[in-house]
């Protein structure tokens, strides 16, 4: 998969989620189509690759943002890191496996982000945190399978080549 | 193997020691952003721009079933609050035309004191159709009411009491085809006949047996002549609106219209008693209206 397609994805997501997905948040949860493209990247791609797209695509949120530069590089490199060790070791295509990465990915990234943004200074209270980011795991689990097909596709396609 | 694991910690450590300390310097919102930032956000405004529009659609897509049904609801809250209103509006009307109808009988009343005794009663049951009319009163022979009484009101001659219950009574409206009431010209004081329902649908009565030659014209008013003993003699029937000759050519049939409006009648007067003296006070009544 083309890195370019990746972080045009990318950019989309945060415009979608900024915008149409602003107004249609459930329990005050968005969907993190970010954490899903790198948690779903990661599953074929391994860690290395994982990692760095995690970084990439966290700098750009967070450049987008203005605030906390740095700190969605870290949650989403961390995670597409570690979600990247499942590589070799889940079969991608029992769709429930990806999802279930996903749901316990997206709560870890939410449990960083908590941890980091307490160490550089920021007051984000745990109640605020788990108030938002259930629902936001919740919330993008319902694009998991959709998304995961599109991954699942383009690396089926890739290795048939 | 080994060297590549040490660079690829120290790479790692690089990058968290970097991004957090870049994330330490960006807590605090910032008054310039740099060259990567801006360039980010020129390029993502016009996107931003034309998703808020897309989203604002969706926001007004879906607001419209959220709003529909909250003001079908509201809708129907403010009907039942409409007509919840309309009907204490009704009967505040109601009670209102009843207080003017019950002054306008209280006075009469109290005018008609000194020639009768006269009872209030409602009319709780109107039992028309085109053949007969009949009310229930609200008053029976408990209250002292008996068959026969004249029943009134202040405009004039309403029926007779046909039927007694002890609550209750029945009342014969004159504008009934099987009443009668004797009758003359009350301006000329003579002229006798009998004033009957005109029958049918009709809310007009006739006066018959009158002979040929009757003095009597349009425009005359009609009161009870008492020659029937039913009702006492001077009450008002109604006014002459049309004099022909019968069949026979041998009397004279003329049409009323009474004063009373059957169809709207509500509360009425049973006269239970005429008073002594008030042949006398009629006769000195008409003596000074002549």
């Amino acid at each position: 998969m083309k890195i370019g397609l990746l972080f045009l994805s990318g950019f989309f997501s945060i415009m979608l989620r900024d915008t149409i997905f602003n107004d249609l948040s459930v329990a005050g949860g968005k969907p993190d189509f970010i954490l899903l493209i790198v948690v779903f990247f990661a599953i074929f791609n391994g860690s290395t690759k994982g990692g760095w797209l995690g970084l990439g695509l966290g700098l750009m949120e967070d450049l987008l943002l203005g605030r906390f530069i740095g700190i969605n590089a870290l949650c989403k490199g961390i995670i597409g890191f570690a979600v990247g060790y499942t590589e070799r070791r889940v079969y991608k295509d029992n769709f429930f496996v990806p999802i279930l990465c996903l749901l316990i990915g997206s709560l870890i990234h939410s449990a960083l982000y908590f941890i980091f943004s307490n160490v550089i200074g920021s007051t984000i209270s745990i109640v605020d945190m788990a108030s938002v980011s259930i629902p936001d795991a919740v919330y993008s689990s319902c694009f998991a399978p959709i998304i995961y097909a599109a991954f699942h596709k383009a690396h089926t396609k890739k290795e048939g080549t | 193997m080994k060297k590549k694991w040490i660079k690829n910690i120290i790479v790692i450590i690089i990058i968290l020691i970097g991004l957090t300390s870049v994330a330490m310097n960006t807590i605090e919102p910032r008054e310039n952003l740099t060259i990567v930032e801006e360039g980010l956000r020129i390029v993502a405004s016009p996107f931003q721009y034309g998703l808020s529009v897309v989203s604002n659609n969706v926001k007004e897509f879906v607001s419209f079933f959220a709003d529909k049904e909250k003001l079908s609801i509201e809708n129907s809250n403010l009907r039942r609050e409409i007509g919840i209103l309309n009907n204490q509006l009704n009967q505040l009307k109601d009670a209102s035309l009843e207080n003017i109808r019950l002054k306008e009988m209280l006075d009469y009343q109290v005018e008609q004191q000194e020639n009768f005794d006269l009872q209030l009663a409602k009319i709780i049951a109107k039992n028309n159709n085109n053949l007969q009319y009949v009310v229930t009163l609200d008053q029976g022979y408990n209250d002292g009411v008996t068959t026969g009484m004249a029943v009134i009101n202040q405009f004039g001659l309403v029926g007779r009491v046909t039927v007694v219950l002890p609550n209750t009574c029945e009342v014969l409206l004159l504008v009934d085809r099987e009443s009668a009431a004797g009758a003359r010209v009350w301006e000329s004081r003579e002229t006798p006949g009998v004033v009957e329902g005109k029958g049918a649908d009709s809310q007009m009565l006739q006066m018959i047996h009158m002979p040929h030659d009757a003095d009597i014209y349009v425009g005359d008013n009609i009161v009870t002549s008492g020659l029937d003993s039913a009702f006492p003699a001077g009450i008002r029937i109604g006014t002459v609106v049309e004099i022909e000759y019968a069949a026979s050519h041998l009397t004279k049939i003329a049409t009323i219209e009474p004063y009373v409006n059957f169809s709207r009648l509500e509360e009425v007067f049973i006269l239970k008693k005429v008073q002594e003296g008030y042949i006398g006070v009629l006769s000195q009544q008409e003596d000074e209206s002549q």
